[in-house]
């Protein structure tokens, strides 16, 4: 009996597969392998191999992987005033979407629009010297390309 | 034992040495704004008190009481014992505001001539360009014009006199609220207004999310005498005499008329 419940154990384990781990670089290089738990949008938590877990800021990573950490959790790998800009633009949306229906015409909507656009452009053209990173420029232009939709 | 009761001596010694380091500072908040009336969101800007060249303080946008976006102490040294770049009463002390690296252009007073010890200095800023002097930055007021469907072409259209979407606020009143300049019906306004059976009286309308407010009452409208009325958010709730914050939705507001005729009227900041 014993024997037959640790085989079906076995094979469900196997199953299963090995829990996937990863590669994780800290600033200063070193490597650890690892799985991604929690990201609180402060501090990362890995689980080793050894099932033993890790808990670092963010910051600690190399940027690569504090990008990847954001991509793995749907964080917008934006840079926090890029995230910030877009949360006031939204902000101007959402104020609109509270207008009395009968307010809330097409054409009043793509003002709002034109205004979200043009606040987001302002803050982020101030500090464009600091998007060089092309994922990060894509991820920006992914942001700006969904205010501008919020017309139609 | 001798050791313990030296180190512990050590100890306290180090205290009364870190208690006498305490400075006199006085507090220097407010709201900044972007080029288009945006109050600024954490992680925007930095601000940065400066004595001549020297910076003095420095702080990020967080959110603060009664609304304000930024708050640092500023130390303030006594002008007899002070250093050349330390700030002392009476001295003239700039702020500015960055993004990045990059130091924003700011329109109106960024200056404020520092007090004694516990002062508490206001300084409002927006960011930006105003080159037709009326207070408003160039980026609103183009924005509003581009917006006007042609009834408006320069700058000196946009401004405080003016009300481009004629709903009774004017554009700079529109602008400092946060309202549309350019859709009517997002206005400040009072309305539903209704006489209840517990004899409070309500009234409901759209706040700007996380604006200030407050109601003010007087007895005639000829020659007005306004203070604060109390008010209730809820329809049983205790009178309080104050500020409230405005919510994501449109909110009812309950009030206890004082006599047969009085008049009210609600402010925000």
């Amino acid at each position: 009996m014993l024997t037959t419940r640790l085989l079906v154990l076995a094979v469900l384990l196997a199953a299963l597969g090995p829990v996937r781990a990863d590669m994780w670089t800290n600033q200063a290089g070193r490597v650890i392998e690892a799985r991604l738990k929690e990201f609180d949008g402060v501090w990362v938590t890995l689980v080793r191999t050894n099932s033993s877990t890790l808990r670092l800021p963010l910051s600690a990573l190399c940027k690569t992987d504090q990008r990847r950490v954001r991509a793995q959790k749907s964080q917008s790998i934006a840079p926090g005033f890029v995230q910030a800009a877009y949360k006031d633009a939204v902000g101007i949306l959402e104020r609109f979407q509270r207008l009395p229906a009968d307010q809330q015409t097409a054409e009043g909507r793509e003002k709002a629009v034109h205004m979200a656009c043009s606040v987001f452009d302002a803050r982020v053209n101030a500090r464009s010297a600091e998007l060089t990173d092309k994922d990060v420029l894509y991820e920006v232009r992914r942001l700006r390309a969904s205010l501008a939709n919020r017309a139609q | 034992m001798k050791t313990r009761v030296a180190f512990l001596s050590v100890l306290l010694g180090a205290g009364l040495a870190s208690a006498g380091t305490l400075r006199p500072s006085m507090i220097v908040y407010g709201v900044i704004r972007d080029s288009y009336g945006i109050r600024l969101s954490p992680d925007s800007a930095s601000i940065s008190a400066f004595l001549g060249t020297n910076e003095v303080a420095r702080t990020t946008i967080r959110p603060q009481p009664n609304g304000a976006n930024y708050r640092f102490d500023v130390n303030v040294s006594d002008p007899r014992t002070a250093a050349p770049n330390e700030v002392t009463p009476g001295a003239t002390v700039a702020l500015r505001v960055k993004m990045g690296t990059v130091v924003q252009p700011t329109i109106g007073t960024h200056t404020f001539v520092a007090q004694g010890n516990g002062a508490t200095v206001n300084i409002n800023l927006i960011l930006g360009v105003d080159t037709d002097g009326d207070g408003l930055p160039d980026d609103w007021e183009s924005m509003v014009i581009a917006n006007s469907g042609g009834a408006v072409s320069n700058l000196t259209q946009v401004g405080p006199g003016q009300d481009l979407d004629g709903d009774g606020m004017t554009d700079s009143q529109e602008f400092f609220y946060g309202s549309f300049a350019f859709l009517p019906g997002d206005e400040l306004r009072m309305s539903a207004l209704t006489l209840l059976g517990n004899g409070r009286l309500s009234f409901t309308f759209t706040p700007i999310e996380g604006a200030i407010y407050w109601v003010e009452t007087s007895p005639s409208l000829t020659a007005p005498v306004w203070t604060i009325n109390p008010i209730s958010l809820t329809e049983f709730g205790e009178l309080r005499a104050g500020e409230f914050r405005g919510g994501a939705l449109p909110m009812t507001i309950y009030i206890a008329p004082a006599g047969p005729t009085d008049f009210y009227r609600l402010r925000s900041k």
